[in-house]
């Protein structure tokens, strides 16, 4: 097409007259503009989202918080967990004892190397004990003497 | 830019550019209250806005689509597809059977992204690069869709006369 037939067709779209905005209209649009501006004023499509990523973020935060919270405790637990492991220990040190000294022991001298470790692993209890009751804010009196 | 600045700007060009988009004064009503809603809801920022003629009427653009998309959907709804435009009788003025009524008819059965086109190019006195950043197109497929909707008025007026 040549430019001045497009021409020729620009100007016949050009005499096109529109009709005038009705009467009014700047008003109604105007104003119910306002009022739906001012009742969302409040919370504008990017607060909304600033405010769902916070509480995602913290919840994540608290969840996380609440597992590794749990996880030290029972690792800690652990840690401090000696009870039950008496009896066994002494049981299981007296053969080798006696094996490593060759000799065959006696029942009395056994007997007393089972005390001797059953005192020991007591004492270390103890300090477990108190250390466990300081780690968890338990009361423990000051001149209590753990030894 | 305060909402009255905004529309005494261009409230006028958007009333006529929705109007001949949609082929209705009552939509065109419609549409150019949502499209303010918007714009007084983003409260923009109209200091970081290069072309602000070109963001409104993106803006209004989205809307105007937003509109026909209900439209076509209503329309599928309904089961009667008579067609998705409305003559645009009631958006021109003068007596429906003079030369400018036959040229909005030929003009209202365009396809929507030329007729779209030239109507800001011719009505709006949009440049085709704001046409282009207006409808996120490049400026060449602005300028061709432009062409080839003259092209389809010419010979619809013909095929008239």
């Amino acid at each position: 097409m040549k430019n001045r037939e497009m021409q020729d067709v620009e100007n016949l779209i050009k005499s096109i007259k529109l009709s005038p905005a009705p009467e009014g209209l700047r008003e109604r649009i105007l104003d119910r503009a306002r009022a739906r501006g001012r009742s969302n004023a409040g919370m504008t499509p990017l607060l909304w989202k600033t405010l769902v990523g916070c509480a995602a973020a913290l919840a994540f935060i608290l969840i996380a918080d609440g597992l590794l919270s749990r996880t030290q405790q029972s690792r800690l637990q652990a840690l401090l967990d000696g009870s039950g492991r008496t009896e066994s220990r002494a049981d299981e040190e007296g053969p080798l004892l006696a094996e490593a000294l060759g000799d065959p022991i006696s029942s009395k001298m056994l007997a007393r190397e089972k005390t001797l470790i059953a005192d020991r692993t007591s004492t270390r209890q103890a300090r477990l004990g108190h250390l466990r009751a300081e780690l968890l804010g338990e009361d423990f009196e000051d001149n209590e003497n753990i030894y | 830019m305060k909402l009255d600045e905004l529309y005494d700007r261009y409230g006028e060009k958007m009333y006529h550019y929705l109007a001949l988009r949609l082929g209705s004064s009552e939509d065109a009503e419609d549409v150019l209250q949502e499209a303010f809603c918007r714009l007084a809801r983003y409260s923009v920022r109209w200091a970081l806005v290069r072309n602000p003629k070109a963001f409104v009427f993106r803006v209004l653009r989205n809307e105007a689509n937003r509109h026909l998309a209900r439209r076509i959907k209503q329309r599928t709804d309904e089961q009667k597809n008579p067609g998705l435009f409305n003559s645009p009788g009631s958006v021109i003025e003068g007596p429906g059977e003079n030369s400018a009524a036959i040229v909005a008819k030929a003009l209202a059965e365009l396809p929507d992204d030329q007729k779209e086109i030239i109507i800001l190019k011719i009505f709006q006195d949009f440049t085709f690069k704001e046409i282009a950043s207006v409808c996120g197109l490049s400026i060449n497929t602005a300028a061709s869709r432009y062409r080839y909707g003259i092209e389809k008025l010419r010979s619809s007026l013909e095929g008239k006369a």
